[in-house]
């Protein structure tokens, strides 16, 4: 008598995206967002010109310029610093 | 005639021999550590014993700052700081600003903490996000919140939709010295509370599964207790180092005292002492009360953990 080998049958993987998940992933999502906030918001005014960072505050810079950023370079490398 | 005294007071060669080896002992033991551990205990003498011993020093005489004409002026200093109502002041401040800003970060990072640990998805990413702004110094993180606190173009009012002097009036200016802090300096606790929910057992909570324990109580029974020595520390840290807090509040505030002189802290008013008034003297002997509490409360700690280490046993 001889027996069928037995055929592994694939099991279905169970999904990581358990309520519980969502939920955690929800809450680590706001909290990063809340956390990331003053540095995206330096990042952006450093992208700005200088008169529009200090006006009514906003996240996307209007007027996109490097200007900051080549003056910072131009502060690191000149022999005064400034 | 050659006599020796060995024989008649019998142990004293082996004595003699015991002490000499011990000396040997010694000695090659110091060859081997000893000069590895030399560079470090010079430069402790330095840059640590040679300062404290010399800052003792100017804290008894009413040195200025040219060194000119010092005086030896016993404790003097002393008496004065305690009369000083303005060291009082500032020194309440440092304990206010320790009071709210260590009980928000040891929530905020335990939370944080959990979130990162339990969390199946980008774990790498919300690490980044909760540590990132660790990473800034002190006059970038003062500066920027300087920016976002401002009342017509700040962001913070401007999200939440409120019109708040923050840093010009009383009431608010060191909740926004502890906001600042607590965004910067969370990520420190952070990660050790991390570390210590790595450390937990897993079979530990799988055990409490198998029991019928749900979620919550698997974080009451297991996880909080397992993470009592590390909130200790976590305490016990932030304490100590927000008695010395400095930077970001005179950055936030300019060098300046706070609306109503609110935001002067204790090293503020040392420094303000020591540099602007030019008392080195009476500046030193305030860093020295300042140490003696900051001492105090880590020698507090050292006692607590050890009563509780007892209670243990």
């Amino acid at each position: 008598m001889t027996t069928a080998d037995p055929t592994p049958v694939p099991r279905k993987a169970r999904s990581s995206w358990t309520p519980g998940q969502i939920a955690l992933t929800l809450v680590a999502a706001a909290l990063s967002l809340v956390w990331m906030a003053p540095l995206a918001w330096a990042l952006s005014t450093s992208l700005k010109t200088p008169t529009e960072s200090v006006t009514s505050p906003h996240w996307i810079p209007q007027h996109l310029t490097a200007e900051s950023w080549k003056s910072v370079v131009e502060a690191a490398t000149s022999p005064t610093g400034s | 005639m050659t006599t020796t005294l060995a024989p008649a007071t019998g142990l004293r060669p082996r004595a003699a021999t015991a002490t000499e080896s011990a000396r040997l002992r010694w000695g090659r033991r110091f060859q081997h550590g000893g000069w590895f551990v030399a560079p470090f205990f010079v430069l402790y003498g330095l840059f640590v014993v040679v300062p404290v011993v010399r800052g003792l020093y100017l804290s008894l005489t009413d040195a200025n700052i040219s060194g000119d004409h010092t005086r030896f002026i016993g404790l003097d200093n002393y008496r004065e700081a305690f009369r000083d109502h303005l060291v009082w002041n500032s020194l309440w401040h440092s304990v206010q600003f320790t009071l709210y800003v260590v009980p928000c970060i040891v929530v905020v990072a335990l939370l944080m903490a959990l979130i990162a640990h339990h969390i199946a998805h980008l774990k790498w990413l919300w690490r980044l996000c909760f540590f990132a702004p660790f990473l800034l110094p002190s006059a970038v993180v003062g500066n920027l919140w300087w920016w976002l606190f401002q009342p017509t173009n700040g962001m913070v009012n401007h999200v939440l939709g409120i019109d708040t002097p923050w840093l010009t009036q009383r009431s608010t200016a060191m909740i926004a010295v502890v906001v600042a802090t607590l965004w910067w300096t969370v990520g420190f606790s952070f990660l050790l509370y991390l570390a210590a929910l790595q450390n937990i057992p897993h079979h530990l909570y799988e055990a409490a599964e198998l029991d019928g324990a749900h979620a919550f109580q698997r974080m009451l029974h297991i996880t909080v207790p397992n993470l009592r020595t590390i909130t200790g520390l976590v305490i016990a840290l932030q304490v100590l180092a927000s008695l010395q807090v400095f930077d970001q509040a005179v950055v936030m505030y300019q060098f300046g005292p706070g609306p109503e002189e609110s935001t002067r802290t204790f090293v503020q008013y040392t420094l303000e002492q020591g540099f602007t008034s030019y008392r080195v003297g009476y500046a030193s002997a305030i860093s020295f009360i300042l140490f003696l509490i900051i001492a105090a409360v880590a020698l507090g700690r050292m006692w607590l953990l050890r009563l509780r280490e007892e209670d243990a046993r």
